[in-house]
């Protein structure tokens, strides 16, 4: 099973802190040991399947192989030891970018949802993420019953504008469910990690 | 529970320091600090705190103090 893993600028682990060794001379890196000496993480090296990815997002994304038994938990699965294979070249600034944008415009879509009339067409004719903030605070007030909503589109476009992809995809989540349900939650997740998938050129 | 709010991390900071978390409450705390950067600037600020007094020197608890502890934790039982 292929498997993936987000890490921060410099192939650090976002909770561990450690640095993972890189790939060299055209093969994977080295094999790291959950519980040896190079690895802080007695647990398990973490990764991710194509399905997990939006809950993990970060400035690196790395195909990563795992050893021994792999153990499946919610939103990641934890092996023994595993060992980085090739850096996602795809998953640039710019892509996290885009994706954090694509979350947001999402998100007031679901506002949309919520809303009937002027109101909705105010906020359907916005063309920037920044007028969608500004326009979404100043509905909030006067549309009680959608109100929540247009808080998240608010809240939404404010993360996409400050690169925060992470936030942003699970505000897209929330506003699913809070407008159509926890099927919509679910399905606003997989849809995040297809248009992930398909962007990079990801596969199971 | 499939994941938790700010008000929820704080209540968990302390055994995740520890690394004494159970796997699944593990995850909705690492799920949530990925996204919350109000927690994530939290928990370095705890981690800082317990840095910055494990290295101060031991030193003698006043006995009034100890007792003035003992009473208040008598008090709240």
């Amino acid at each position: 099973m292929r498997s993936y893993k987000f890490l921060r600028a410099g192939a650090i682990g976002p909770f561990s802190g450690f640095a993972w060794p890189r790939p060299a001379g055209g093969g994977p890196g080295p094999w790291v040991e959950a519980n040896g000496p190079r690895a802080r993480c007695r647990r398990g090296v973490h990764a991710c399947r194509i399905d997990d990815l939006p809950w993990w997002l970060a400035e690196e994304l790395w195909e990563v192989e795992l050893g021994g038994e792999v153990v499946a938990y919610a939103h990641k699965v934890a092996a023994p030891r595993g060992r980085l294979v090739r850096r996602v070249d795809g998953w640039t600034a710019a892509a996290r970018h885009d994706y954090a944008y694509e979350c947001a415009w999402r998100t007031r879509d679901r506002a949309l949802e919520a809303l009937r009339g002027r109101a909705a067409e105010r906020l359907r004719s916005c063309t920037t993420l920044a007028a969608v903030e500004s326009t979404a605070r100043e509905l909030a007030g006067d549309e009680p019953e959608a109100r929540i909503a247009l808080v998240m589109a608010a809240d939404g476009a404010l993360t996409a504008v400050s690169e925060l992809a992470a936030t942003g995809a699970y505000i897209a989540a929330h506003a699913a469910r809070h407008v159509a349900g926890e099927d919509a939650m679910a399905a606003e997740r997989r849809w995040q990690a297809t248009r992930l998938a398909e962007r990079l050129g990801l596969s199971a | 529970m499939d994941e938790i709010n700010c008000k929820q991390l704080v209540e968990l900071v302390t055994p995740y320091l520890e690394d004494s978390l159970d796997e699944p409450t593990l995850d909705l705390v690492e799920e949530h600090l990925v996204m919350c950067d109000w927690c994530v600037d939290y928990v370095e600020q705890i981690r800082a705190t317990i840095g910055a007094v494990a290295g101060l020197p031991w030193e003698p608890v006043p006995e009034r103090l100890r007792v003035a502890v003992a009473a208040a934790l008598e008090e709240r039982r």
